[in-house]
């Protein structure tokens, strides 16, 4: 399904957009808005942030110190903003360019905890062991970052296609889907045949289970790009950015 | 922060594995289709189409199936709305329908039904594209 992002409202042609980057605007307007959107920000970008510092060599602690002082003083009190390039449009991109200039900033510098203001701090739920697992060790660190942005998103996209079927007491198509899709690819479980999921959840005929799973794809399709969405500045930059997040889409036709 | 499915550490051409299977969809030879999908899709639905609610099936044909519905505007009455199962509706299949449309159209029998409507749904409308015709009088005799 393609989106249609444009409407009359505002204005004839203005894009009608709920993206991080109109969160930051509303939030340098209103200061109290400060510490609902910081956290906003964190929850969504602090893992590729912080584990890019990692990679570059900062330890646990002083990466975390380094991730709070990033968010408090680039993303918000600097103008982020007005480093947007539209002809690009990525969230992404914009912050791991602000980030290696931070990171630059801070060798001079004492360390960001002694910076922040206490009650701008949001406490950062690192439970992730001290040694990053094998798969980041072999990136170097802006792959880090955007392997963590991946992983993030589609944790977030499965996670709420699942609160989907659960909330309409439907899991039987989140198990179809979980089992069929999600499963042998994570952890090479043999793909069970539409039969056995018939017996297993007690479908009545695998022209069902089969609909369901397809139900659900497409239900996934459609939280992937909304997310993919709220990360870039117009409708048209969704395609690009998931071709660049997932390189077997294949690059973007030249016109 | 996302505990449910941390993919933290899976590995990358892993990770673009699962989308691709995950985006993937059937091919149209493959694709299944029965009423039971249309009965699945009717009730994200909350069973209505436009200004029709479905009361219960009437019959089922090969591409498609009739239901009984209750339309409210512009008059209320009940109608026969008959409704191309989701994956039939190729050119082909949508030809078909017309050219049922139009014999109905030429025909006058007291056992007949007349078709008085041929209404293309939008996609929007519904998650599969839908299309159907209703016919004025509450029972089928559908010529295919």
């Amino acid at each position: 399904m393609e989106y249609d992002d444009r409407t009359n409202m505002g204005g004839a042609g203005e894009v009608f957009l709920t993206t991080h980057w109109s969160l930051i605007e509303q939030a340098q307007l209103d200061d109290d808005k400060d510490r609902a959107l910081i956290g906003l920000l964190l929850q969504r970008y602090w893992k590729p942030v912080y584990c890019y510092l990692r990679r570059l060599g900062y330890h646990n602690e002083e990466a975390k110190d380094l991730t709070q002082g990033f968010f408090c003083e680039v993303v918000l009190s600097r103008d982020l903003i007005g480093r947007v390039d539209p002809s690009k449009g990525r969230f992404r991109t914009l912050l791991l360019h602000a980030l290696k200039q931070y990171v630059v900033d801070q060798e001079r510098k004492d360390t960001a905890q002694k910076r922040i203001p206490p009650d701008k701090l949001v406490p950062l739920e690192v439970v992730e062991p001290e040694a990053l697992p094998h798969t980041v060790l072999e990136l170097d660190p802006e792959q880090t970052f955007d392997y963590t942005w991946k992983t993030e998103l589609l944790g977030r996209v499965l996670s709420d296609v699942e609160d989907r079927y659960t909330k309409q007491r439907q899991e039987t198509y989140w198990y179809v889907f979980r089992d069929r899709v999600l499963a042998p690819t994570l952890e090479d479980n043999q793909t069970p045949s539409l039969a056995q999921l018939c017996e297993r959840y007690e479908i009545a005929s695998e022209v069902q289970a089969s609909n369901m799973l397809t139900t659900v794809k497409r239900h996934f399709r459609n939280v992937l790009r909304e997310h993919v969405r709220q990360t870039v500045l117009t409708g048209e930059a969704v395609d690009e950015e998931l071709r660049e997040i997932f390189r077997f889409l294949g690059p973007r036709r030249r016109e | 922060m996302n505990d449910r499915h941390d993919l933290f550490g899976t590995e990358s051409d892993r990770l673009d594995r699962l989308v691709s299977r995950a985006l993937e969809q059937p091919a149209p030879g493959n694709q299944v289709v029965s009423p039971v999908s249309l009965e699945m899709l009717l009730e994200e639905s909350g069973r209505r189409i436009g200004r029709y609610e479905l009361l219960h099936v009437l019959g089922e044909g090969g591409m498609g199936v009739v239901y009984r519905a209750q339309q409210d505007q512009p008059v209320k009455r009940q109608v026969a709305l008959k409704i191309i199962k989701p994956g039939m509706d190729s050119k082909r299949v949508i030809a078909r329908f017309e050219a049922e449309k139009q014999a109905l159209a030429l025909l006058d029998h007291p056992n007949m039904m007349p078709a008085s409507k041929v209404v293309f749904f939008h996609k929007s409308l519904f998650r599969n594209s839908l299309h159907g015709f209703c016919l004025d009088r509450p029972r089928v005799h559908v010529m295919m």
